[in-house]
């Protein structure tokens, strides 16, 4: 049995260090997958998370022995959360690059007209979901999922244990409520 | 969440769940008198709600050229066309600027 599956079995078991051990296996493998990607495509392109969260699973669980929903839903509790690290780290070096890093000068008016930048955007996103967080946590673990490791809204509530009904609300609300956030920054 | 977010998502869900959107300004009057706060942030919860269109519908995307990116291959000395490339000037988003 693998690593990762092994842990998974003993988070079912209720072993309460397993989790901790199971997000660093998979930021390193989507990293990996995620520069593989990259590397052998145009420059410029983009590549979605959705097909890097179910490569990794393939590739890091061993499906056989790992059927239950439960330890589906914390492979992909873990995979959203370094999803979202890998993108908002890689968002933050676009925007240090940006700035030319060698405390370039740009005039106020120069630097914030325009449309915000991809980059700029997921980092806005990023900090609104921190927020909403704080107020409603398991809509925000829901966005997590839907946005960075691109679950459909079912597959995120079989993940969290949630009935669809509950996840199509949180979504409904919960999207409004993170552009409200943002909006007001 | 607090109780007053807690209101205002119930009557948001209630409007956007239930009912078509031209009833939905007498419902919130309704159901808020008295609460100037509360139908001003349902009111505002409607309104981001008509113009979210796709807002998050679509995963993040990873832009390409950072995560781990191999270098480009030109540097110092590669002969592109009938240009030698001398030496860097510049790098952005997009890719790199050199003296030719």
């Amino acid at each position: 049995m693998n690593d990762v599956t092994r842990i998974l079995n003993a988070i079912d078991q209720g072993d309460p260090q397993a989790a901790e051990q199971l997000l660093p296996l998979v930021y390193g493998e989507l990293r990996r997958l995620a520069a593989q990607r990259l590397a052998q495509e145009k420059p410029g392109q983009t590549f979605e998370a959705t097909g890097l969260v179910h490569e990794a699973y393939l590739r890091l669980v061993d499906v056989e022995k790992v059927q239950q929903w439960n330890s589906r839903g914390h492979f992909f509790a873990a995979a959203a959360l370094a999803m979202r690290r890998i993108l908002v780290d890689n968002a933050r070096r676009k925007q240090a690059d940006k700035r030319g890093g060698q405390g370039r000068r740009v005039p106020l008016e120069a630097a914030d007209v325009g449309l915000t930048s991809p980059a700029e955007q997921l980092l806005d996103i990023d900090e609104a979901l921190t927020r909403l967080a704080e107020e409603d946590e398991q809509a925000a673990r829901l966005i997590q999922l839907r946005y960075f490791a691109g679950l459909s809204i079912e597959d995120a509530a079989e993940a969290i244990g949630i009935s669809r009904s509950t996840a199509y609300e949180h979504w409904s609300y919960a999207r409004v409520r993170l552009k409200t956030l943002l909006d007001a920054e | 969440m607090p109780a007053d977010l807690q209101k205002a998502r119930e009557l948001f869900l209630h409007a956007v769940g239930k009912l078509p959107a031209e009833q939905w300004e007498g419902y919130v009057a309704e159901a808020c008198v008295g609460d100037a706060e509360l139908e001003q942030q349902v009111k505002q919860l409607l309104q981001v709600h008509r113009e979210a269109g796709s807002f998050l519908e679509s995963p993040a995307l990873a832009q390409a050229a950072t995560i781990d990116a191999p270098a480009p291959s030109e540097r110092p000395g590669t002969m592109i066309g009938p240009y030698k490339l001398l030496q860097q000037i510049g790098e952005g988003g997009m890719g790199t600027v050199y003296m030719a």
